[in-house]
């Protein structure tokens, strides 16, 4: 077996052994692994130490069911293995960035709040992208023109925007394509914004609506894949990478920057663009 | 793979150390995981205060130790230390930590070439350890460079030493 498979057996071990008073031992003898190996190994396939993920999921979790019920808090903190309140709400707010009973008063998860489960899936797609270069970039003002639809179909926003293009003669037009995709919360309605640089033309026909995205810090990463594995890359960006840098997202949406009209975007290369804002 | 069982009596060490998990920053071999950070730091310090650094027992060996700690079972963290075996004390600066390692009876492996990177630690558990008829302590091991190693960049050509402190 592979280490990608093996990290990919731990992950299941640490998953359903959650609410079980398991350390990392336990996860390196699960794998037959020793200690040193096992540390150093699962820290190349998921970017966090195993002690990390293993805290984070079990916060994932229990932030879950402070929403999902009304059992108090100190039963769902010892249910995963917090000893005391004082050590589940450090851990909490370091992860969910507010404390449990604030985060019951909230009463839903935000964007991109919930920590995943991490799959093979997941690691097979950290190992084809690496080396992972993110980078924090200030971007000035953009004014997009575009096609915005409700949904995550994107192929459909896109394809009207090939139509509207090509009403106004543009089909052919050079230049930057951006996609613009909003989500209310975990879950929530998605809206797509299929777009180009507005150059100031074709702004009064057909469905095509401007918008614009003011000057401001993002995290850009790279994606390489397909369509599909972009929320892997999301994944990767807000989950992974962004938990343990000095900064967090600031909104609930992304921006992808194409060079070309993407008819159908599959298989290449593009940018992602998450707005962020610095941790004080 | 070289085994061997043996007597040592106390080792007295002085080096740099560091708790945590040495994977948090960098994994893999990178020199730059908190291990590699370690070994810089103690190389450097050795070139400019050797001649002050006395008592040495070998100048070209080097020894890696690994502790075990509580907490370490559950979080994953341990304490590494990099340094030299020394004949007795002297004042040392204050970033400079000793180890005083108990005498016993001691497995030593030799590991060579790819040997050296593969999860040799697991494999003494699982299968030389209990071919040799032997248990090991739980808490420390040490792995010793010498000049036998020639760096992670010419891993095929090296060798190095894996003490493994024995149960009575």
């Amino acid at each position: 077996m592979n280490n990608i498979t093996v990290m990919a057996l731990a992950l299941d071990f640490i998953e359903s052994h959650l609410r079980e008073p398991v350390g990392v031992a336990d996860m390196a003898a699960a794998v037959s692994y020793s200690l040193y190996h096992f540390c150093r190994t699962f820290k190349a396939a998921t970017h966090f130490t195993p002690y990390d993920y293993l805290m984070r999921r079990r916060i994932a979790e229990a932030a879950r069911e402070v929403l999902a019920s009304e059992r108090k808090l100190i039963d769902i903190a010892f249910d995963y293995q917090f000893n005391n309140p004082e050590t589940f709400s450090r851990a909490f707010k370091r992860v969910m960035d507010v404390q449990p009973t604030q985060w019951r008063k909230q009463g839903a998860a935000g964007y991109r709040q919930m920590m995943p489960r991490l799959t093979a899936e997941h690691l097979e797609h950290l190992q084809r992208g690496a080396p992972w270069r993110p980078t924090i970039e200030t971007r000035p003002a953009l004014d997009l023109i575009g096609v915005m639809t409700l949904g995550d179909d994107v192929t459909a926003a896109w394809e009207q925007l090939h139509s509207e293009l090509a009403a106004c003669g543009l089909a052919d037009t050079g230049g930057d394509f951006y996609g613009w995709t909003w989500c209310a919360a975990e879950g929530g309605v998605t809206a797509t914004l299929a777009a180009l640089v507005n150059s100031g033309a074709c702004i009064e026909a057909g469905a095509l609506v401007a918008k614009t995205l003011p000057a401001r810090t993002y995290l850009r990463v790279p994606h390489r894949g397909t369509a599909r594995d972009l929320a892997l890359t999301l994944d990767y960006a807000y989950h992974i990478w962004l938990p343990q840098s000095d900064y967090r997202a600031a909104l609930p949406w992304y921006v992808e920057g194409f060079g070309t009209l993407p008819d159908r975007p599959s298989d290449g290369a593009w940018d992602v663009y998450l707005p962020v804002e610095r941790v004080e | 793979m070289k085994a061997e069982i043996i007597e040592k009596p106390a080792m007295l060490l002085v080096g740099f150390n560091f708790f945590g998990d040495p994977f948090r920053s960098y994994s893999g071999w990178s020199e730059e995981n908190e291990i590699g950070r370690l070994w810089k730091r103690w190389m450097a310090y050795l070139e400019n205060a050797r001649p002050d650094l006395r008592h040495v027992s070998a100048p070209d060996a080097m020894v890696e130790l690994h502790v075990h700690h509580a907490e370490t079972p559950q979080t994953g963290e341990f304490e590494v230390f990099v340094g030299v075996e020394v004949t007795q004390l002297e004042a040392l600066p204050p970033e400079v930590v000793v180890k005083v390692l108990p005498a016993s009876r001691y497995a030593v492996f030799t590991l060579a070439g790819q040997a050296i990177t593969a999860d040799w630690s697991w494999m003494m558990d699982a299968e030389w350890l209990p071919a040799l008829g032997v248990r090991r302590h739980p808490t420390y091991s040490f792995q010793r460079y010498d000049a036998r190693f020639k760096g992670m960049d010419a891993i095929e050509a090296s060798e190095l030493d894996v003490y493994v402190p024995l149960e009575d």
